[in-house]
């Protein structure tokens, strides 16, 4: 696990997946975790928590994660934190275009607890080499 | 005493004789006698210049009998002889053979002369007819010549496929054929030599194969025949004939008409139509020009337009004037050499409606060549609502995943979660049911991505991202990055590479995805410890076969044919316990299908089985230029 990886903001309208996935996350990655229910409530808090990265739901209500995420690189561009879609819309071609949009990766809904931190880390990895 | 006759007398007889001569002369009559007792025979000067004898040839009877051709010698031998015995003439026509050889015709008569009621002698006529018979034989000829043509346009006239009537300018039936009574079901009697037409069309009214009057007929009928040399009308009889009449006036006056029955190809055309105005499909033809030629209510209805105002114009009027959807109609563009008869098929069409709005249609399109030249005929189909309904149904598809997958993602999370923190608070019991609710998960979560994925294929929209690779490194990769399914199964899995390096043109994700199916059964049917193995062999020029081999239980003869079939497992206890969607095989077969490959199976029950895919090789100069773009 990359030591340099501690503040993540989750947003995730649904509070079940939220809550097993917080829980995944803070007890096996020991990550601090900021849940937010919708992608407004994300971007209102992306300023004050800086998040080293954000792991966003695709299919929310009102604003999805994909106008989530172009709102965040519209505001925050060049430093605006990398982006992990967490989805169960990961169809070949729908992980390729959250990619193409710039996305540093996909995890697939559904999660396995097991090895999530493993996959966030190992994107973060990446994106660090980068 | 004896009185010798007056010289006046004897001048008035002269003068009489002298008369006699000239008349028989110029009326070519000869004369003749014969006395019996004694037998002697006078020709008059005339018989002799028929006979072609000098004038003071002096006849016998035998002679007078050997001027006749041999062929008559006997007749008038039996006449003469007839007529001494019983007093009964003759009259003849017979051949002779006169002193210079000719041979000519003659009319002989030949009468008793009776002195004290006995015959004496015989008397008769004889005139040279050759030329009355030679104008008969003519006439005769003639006649014969006359008869035989008669005949064979009689012949002509009953074999036509029509009927033929000649009316006479009297407006009488002259000559007609029995296609003439038979097409118009006349009853005997009925037609006849110059029964006149008018008498034939009350007739005809009468029964009811005309339906108006019959004087309105007639005069139409006559009115036409004076003002065209040529006219045709067409009569619908009550038994539902149809009948086409040519009428063409005679130079003689008159006129004769040919009849066809038309039946057959009326009630095909009037079928033909029905069937154009009550099919749901747009019909249109064009001819090669792309003028509108059929329009039929259905295409009204899709595009619009009323037939009146499309046929006659350009077909391009029902396309939308953007070039790619103009281009799409291209399907039109048939190769008048090949394609005769074939059928194409455009699918993403877009047809212009009259108000200007544009709609998507499906199109067949074959074509015929008639005397007007290459005719393209395209059924059409309103496809708009189709499409919605698909893409509705796409849509719900992928919501139902979505929502479906929402749960499951805490489900799955939760159990996994708890398995990993209660590990060692948990018995063997629990820790059993935490496992069987995990397993689950995986297996509900795999169900939703293969249903997904058939709806996908099923309505075309899987989407492939084509790419040439080395195939046997890609099963390598895909084999080692699913050795957990070794794991879980306790097998071993063996890759055997092709002896030099193959590429294949594939989507490597939908490979990935069709290879794991075949590898995750595999492994699930094998028994523990058993070896699964990967071969990628060339089979055939431009061929690749990938093996997948596994020493599981088999599949039995009667499953084996629905062994790609969806929702397909085999109906045993032992099989129904590895899990599984029955969908896997089914979109396996469906990505090799998209990559042009094939894909079959042996297998031996208790021994194991062979999947394997066929896919076509890309030849090396084709990467390169693959390669350099």
């Amino acid at each position: 696990m990359s030591p340099d990886l501690q503040r993540i903001l989750y947003v995730e309208d649904d509070d079940a997946i939220a809550e097993v996935a917080m829980m995944t996350l803070r007890m096996l990655g020991d990550f601090e975790v900021r849940h937010c229910n919708s992608g407004q409530s994300g971007l209102d808090a992306y300023p004050d928590f800086a998040p080293q990265l954000v792991l966003l739901d695709v299919m929310m209500p009102g604003m999805d994660g994909c106008e989530t995420f172009a709102r965040l690189k519209a505001t925050y561009g060049e430093i605006c934190a990398p982006v992990i879609f967490m989805t169960a819309r990961a169809q070949t071609h729908e992980q390729a275009a959250y990619l193409a949009q710039g996305a540093a990766g996909v995890i697939v809904k559904p999660f396995d607890p097991a090895v999530l931190c493993t996959q966030i880390g190992d994107i973060w990895t990446d994106v660090q080499a980068a | 005493m004896s009185t010798s006759p007056s010289p006046e007398a004897l001048h008035a007889i002269s003068r009489a004789n002298s008369i006699l001569e000239q008349v028989t002369k110029m009326s070519g009559v000869g004369g003749w006698e014969l006395t019996l007792n004694p037998q002697k025979i006078t020709w008059t000067r005339e018989t002799k210049r028929i006979h072609e004898v000098p004038d003071n040839y002096e006849p016998t009877l035998d002679a007078a009998i050997n001027f006749y051709a041999p062929a008559y010698r006997d007749t008038i031998t039996n006449a003469v002889e007839h007529a001494i015995a019983t007093g009964q003439g003759w009259d003849l026509e017979l051949q002779l053979i006169t002193a210079k050889g000719r041979t000519i015709w003659a009319h002989a008569v030949g009468n008793p002369v009776y002195r004290d009621g006995k015959i004496t002698a015989l008397i008769g006529a004889f005139q040279d007819i050759s030329q009355r018979k030679a104008t008969e034989d003519r006439i005769r000829a003639s006649e014969a010549a006359t008869r035989k043509r008669s005949d064979e346009l009689r012949a002509v006239l009953d074999n036509m496929g029509e009927g033929v009537s000649v009316f006479d300018a009297d407006a009488n039936l002259i000559i007609w054929n029995q296609k003439y009574v038979d097409i118009f079901d006349k009853p005997p009697g009925e037609v006849g030599y110059k029964v006149p037409f008018r008498q034939l069309i009350a007739h005809e009214a009468a029964r009811g194969d005309i339906t108006i009057p019959p004087d309105q007929f007639l005069d139409a009928f006559f009115d036409k025949l004076k003002k065209s040399k040529t006219f045709s009308n067409q009569i619908r009889t009550r038994s539902g004939k149809v009948i086409n009449a040519v009428h063409s006036v005679l130079p003689t006056g008159g006129w004769v008409g040919t009849h066809s029955d038309l039946t057959e190809q009326v009630t095909a055309a009037e079928r033909s139509r029905a069937i154009l105005n009550s099919v749901v499909d747009g019909i249109i033809s064009i001819d090669a020009q792309g003028t509108i030629l059929e329009f039929n209510p259905a295409s009204e209805k899709m595009f619009g337009y009323a037939a009146s105002e499309v046929k006659g114009r350009n077909v391009t009027m029902l396309m939308p004037h953007d070039g790619e959807a103009e281009a799409n109609w291209d399907i039109l563009g048939f190769n008048a050499d090949t394609d005769d008869q074939m059928v194409k098929r455009g699918q993403d069409l877009q047809g212009l409606r009259k108000d200007g709005s544009t709609f998507s249609l499906e199109m067949a399109v074959s074509m015929t060549s008639d005397a007007r030249g290459r005719i393209f005929t395209g059924v059409l189909r309103d496809v708009t609502e189709r499409k919605q309904m698909d893409l509705m149904k796409h849509q719900f598809v992928s919501n139902v995943n979505h929502e479906l997958r929402t749960p499951l993602t805490a489900i799955r999370g939760s159990l996994g979660l708890l398995k990993m923190m209660s590990h060692h608070v948990l018995d063997d019991k629990a820790k059993r049911l935490l496992d069987l609710s995990v397993d689950g998960c995986s297996r509900l979560s795999n169900l939703v991505n293969d249903i997904l994925d058939m709806e996908k294929i099923a309505s075309g929209k899987m989407d492939y991202f084509f790419e040439v690779v080395e195939i046997g490194a890609v099963v390598k990769d895909v084999v080692d990055r699913h050795m957990n399914y070794a794991e879980l199964h306790e097998v071993d899995f063996q890759v055997v590479p092709p002896t030099a390096p193959l590429f294949c043109r594939i989507d490597k994700s939908r490979f990935n995805q069709a290879l794991v199916n075949l590898l995750s059964n595999a492994a699930k049917f094998s028994p523990r410890d058993g070896l699964v193995t990967f071969t990628i062999v060339q089979i055939a020029d431009g061929t690749v076969r990938i093996n997948v081999t596994d020493q599981g239980t088999g599949i039995a003869a009667d499953f084996a044919p629905k062994v790609f079939d969806k929702f397909s497992q085999e109906d045993s206890s032992s099989t129904r316990n590895k899990g599984g969607s029955g969908l896997g095989l089914s979109i396996t077969r469906d990505i090799v299908h998209a990559f042009d490959g094939q894909i079959d199976f042996t297998s031996q029950v208790g021994k194991g089985s062979t999947f394997w895919i066929d896919l076509p090789l890309v030849p090396p100069q084709k990467i390169e230029l693959d390669e350099t773009g």
